[in-house]
């Protein structure tokens, strides 16, 4: 009997421009049941780390509220995961700006100072630039064809 | 050996494939995702291009992408330290991009790759240059054994226009101008300024030109610009805001033209037309500055260009007219999309060697038909969904939608394969009778839903094109504006001259300048295309059925969609936008639907917000 091949490259058209489909989501027992462990677990490493109980404590006790919530109140898990979501995004863009903005101001307007008294400008902005002649830069040849293998 | 081609991650990402050098299929990634200008990872059009080519999972040989990554990157910091400590929110937007896309190209390749069942491990990866992607866009498809090479743009890695050399199957770049000295930025800066959006409402400035006086062509050359005799030039950086802002042009750039920037949608003053007919004469006295001197240094005849300003179809004229070179050749998809296509052809003749063969007349580019073609699937589809619908083959069909554009009805047409670049070329258009004087604002106002000042260009067989313009070769990508003929013009009455001057747009659109109304600019000027029966039968037949009806062998030829919606791909597509604007007949493949005859068409929500206008 001829094997069936499986289809390489089918193209659905037809669903072209469509939000692709949903995925089924995880059943929120399941989800809370994973969740809770996890902080179980997270408050565990706590207390065996610091050695102290209120910290742990207060893990627990969030955990105990997320199960309780997965499996008899909704809305209290619902409520959890929205507070998370919304941590998340604080915490990334805090950490983006903390990170970036001194990275931004340290790096280039230091290296921006050093350009200045060296007097070299990567923009060639000297207008009108009357001295030149021409503002064509010429081109060597392509050394080698592995350049080509490089993103640089 | 199969070669995939990649442009993304800017705007009108796009892929392509070509097998032992010729193309196989080429598409931007908005047709398929719906959204103009799509610039994510064309994951559809790559998608697209391996099926169309029936490659298997290990029949992918190389993958080529369209720039250099990390060049760009180096050239954003570099940026950012000759601007310091201005230029935080530009840095703020483009890092956590760069950081999470940019940079893991290969990656973002592997996993497109995988998703279509695709052996990610044996395709050898390649990065020309953006500009060489470019050059090798123009150059190899192009009918030349040899040529002289422009590409001008807005910004590569660091090149922002190119002059090169191609011989056979080498291309080599002779050298370049370097950002932020860029003609394509300059042109955007003064597209921002009158009010249009950056890298999409370009051509609205060019259309806008000839409405105008090129009264500030000193300020910009004394202010703005420094420009050499070889067509090189410096910006004056002092009135630009991109190298550190989120915008174009900057406060002292307003004062020196009078006020703010025009605000989007906000009526069109002279100010913004004598703007846009300043900075198109500059553009094009760069353009012609820039081949003379690259005619000089290659001593070629022939020259192929690409690049965004390769667009500027009304400098391309001009280059022609007034130009050095006997034969000019563009890459119809001359933006970011076309790269794609470039990098694949750089892979196959420049790095591998392989023969390239010219014969100095047709070109490989297929009349641009490198998308898909739904034919087949038009019954089905129509079937399915219970539209009613009359076929129609051979002389009849061409007839009946000749006979239907006669009597000043729109037609929407859909057949063949769907055109790769900016210009729809008879496979996805919208047509009608050019010869009708209400027919441009019809079309601008009941159909595409756009700027009512906007031109409309002709389809002419190639046969008869000297009979309505003055040109006397073909262009088949409706990349050149030329003269319509002197004795097509119509004699204006005082009442009309006095109309040609009302600073309202709409009136004066509405003055019948020549025998062809609707495909003539205020300047007498049209953009053309002309069209040869072995390269698109069933656009010729139509023509040509056509010119047999009413003496004129040419017709309106504009894209097929909406203002800020990309065109239209699917029957699907077409049939909704049908439905959504006033045309009266769709013709999809065989099959011609009457609006008449269609069930009432209700939309859950207004589809006019589904797209962002450009």
């Amino acid at each position: 009997m001829a094997q069936v091949s499986k289809t390489m490259n089918t193209w659905p058209w037809q669903g072209l421009g469509k939000a692709p489909p949903e995925k089924k989501p995880m059943p929120i027992r399941l989800k809370a049941t994973i969740q809770a462990a996890a902080m179980t677990a997270i408050g565990f490493i706590i207390y065996k780390v610091f050695d102290h109980l209120i910290g742990p404590a207060i893990v627990w006790s969030l955990a105990g509220l997320v199960l309780i919530g997965g499996w008899f109140v909704p809305p209290i898990f619902h409520g959890f995961e929205k507070f998370g979501a919304k941590m998340a995004y604080w915490v990334s863009a805090g950490l983006t700006w903390g990170l970036l903005v001194p990275f931004f101001y340290l790096t280039f307007t230091f290296g921006r100072l050093v350009l200045i008294l060296r007097k070299i400008d990567p923009m060639d902005r000297a207008f009108p630039d009357k001295a030149r002649d021409s503002f064509w830069t010429p081109r060597p040849p392509v050394p080698s064809m592995d350049q080509y293998r490089k993103q640089h | 050996m199969n070669i995939l081609g990649i442009s993304a991650f800017y705007h009108d990402s796009a892929a392509a494939l070509v097998r032992d050098g010729k193309i196989i299929a080429a598409a931007q990634e908005e047709r398929f995702s719906r959204k103009k200008h799509d610039e994510r990872f064309p994951f559809h059009a790559v998608r697209y291009c391996l099926h169309e080519g029936g490659v298997g999972p290990d029949d992918l040989d190389a993958v080529a992408f369209y720039d250099k990554p990390i060049q760009k990157f180096e050239r954003l910091l570099q940026t950012y330290f000759a601007v310091a400590p201005r230029g935080l929110k530009s840095f703020m937007m483009a890092m956590p991009i760069w950081i999470r896309e940019k940079l893991w190209i290969p990656l973002e390749i592997q996993r497109s790759l995988d998703e279509c069942h695709i052996n990610s491990e044996k395709p050898e990866l390649y990065f020309p240059e953006h500009h060489e992607s470019h050059a090798a866009s123009a150059f190899f498809p192009s009918p030349y054994p040899t040529a002289a090479i422009l590409t001008v743009d807005g910004v590569g890695e660091w090149a922002t226009s190119t002059l090169g050399h191609g011989k056979g199957h080498d291309l080599q770049i002779l050298s370049d101008l370097r950002f932020p000295h860029s003609l394509g930025l300059l042109y955007s800066a003064f597209t921002y300024f009158t009010g249009f959006k950056v890298n999409s409402g370009e051509y609205k400035l060019m259309g806008l030109a000839p409405y105008g006086e090129p009264r500030y062509v000193q300020q910009i050359y004394e202010h703005l610009v420094s420009v050499r005799d070889d067509g090189s030039f410096k910006l004056n950086m002092e009135y630009f805001d991109y190298m550190a802002g989120l915008t174009m042009t900057n406060d002292k750039f307003a004062k020196l033209f009078g006020g703010p920037a025009r605000p989007s949608e906000s009526n069109i003053g002279q100010r913004e037309m004598d703007l846009a007919r300043s900075i198109q004469v500059v553009t094009e006295e760069i353009v012609l500055k820039m081949a003379r001197h690259l005619h000089k240094v290659t001593g070629e005849k022939n020259l192929c260009m690409a690049g965004g300003v390769a667009l500027n179809c009304v400098a391309n004229g001009r280059l022609l007219r007034e130009g050095p070179f006997e034969n000019i050749w563009i890459q119809p998809a001359a933006g970011d999309a076309g790269g794609a296509l470039g990098a694949a052809l750089t892979v196959w003749y420049h790095v591998k060697g392989n023969p390239r063969e010219a014969d100095g007349v047709k070109d490989s580019m297929q009349g641009a038909y490198l998308g898909p073609n739904f034919d087949d699937e038009v019954e089905a589809f129509l079937q399915a969904k219970g539209y009613p619908a009359k076929k129609l083959t051979g002389p009849a069909w061409a007839a009946e939608i000749a006979k239907r554009m006669a009597e000043e009805q729109v037609v929407g047409l859909v057949q063949g394969r769907m055109e790769f670049g900016p210009r729809a070329l008879g496979g996805r258009s919208i047509i009608g009778d050019p010869r009708s004087e209400k027919m441009q604002s019809v079309m601008n106002l009941k159909i595409k839903y756009r700027e009512s000042f906007r031109p409309f260009a002709p389809s002419c067989l190639r046969e008869h094109v000297s009979d309505y313009f003055d040109l006397d070769r073909e262009s088949p990508y409706m990349l050149l504006v030329a003269p319509v003929r002197r004795d097509l013009w119509t004699e204006l009455t005082d009442e009309q001259r006095r109309i040609m001057k009302d600073p309202d747009l709409c009136k004066r659109v509405n003055v019948a300048r020549s025998k062809l109304p609707a495909i003539t600019h205020v300047d007498q000027s049209a953009r053309v295309q002309t069209v040869e029966r072995d390269v698109n039968p069933r656009y010729y037949d139509i023509i040509k059925a056509f010119g047999d009806l009413t003496g004129y062998y040419c017709i309106i030829n504009t894209s097929f969609n909406v203002r800020g919606e990309p065109i239209v791909c699917t029957p699907e597509d077409a049939y909704r936008c049908f439905m959504r604007t006033e045309m009266d007949c769709l013709v999809l493949g065989d099959f011609i639907l009457s609006k008449a005859d269609q069930p009432e068409w209700k939309d859950k929500v207004d589809w006019r917000k589904d797209y962002v206008l450009d």
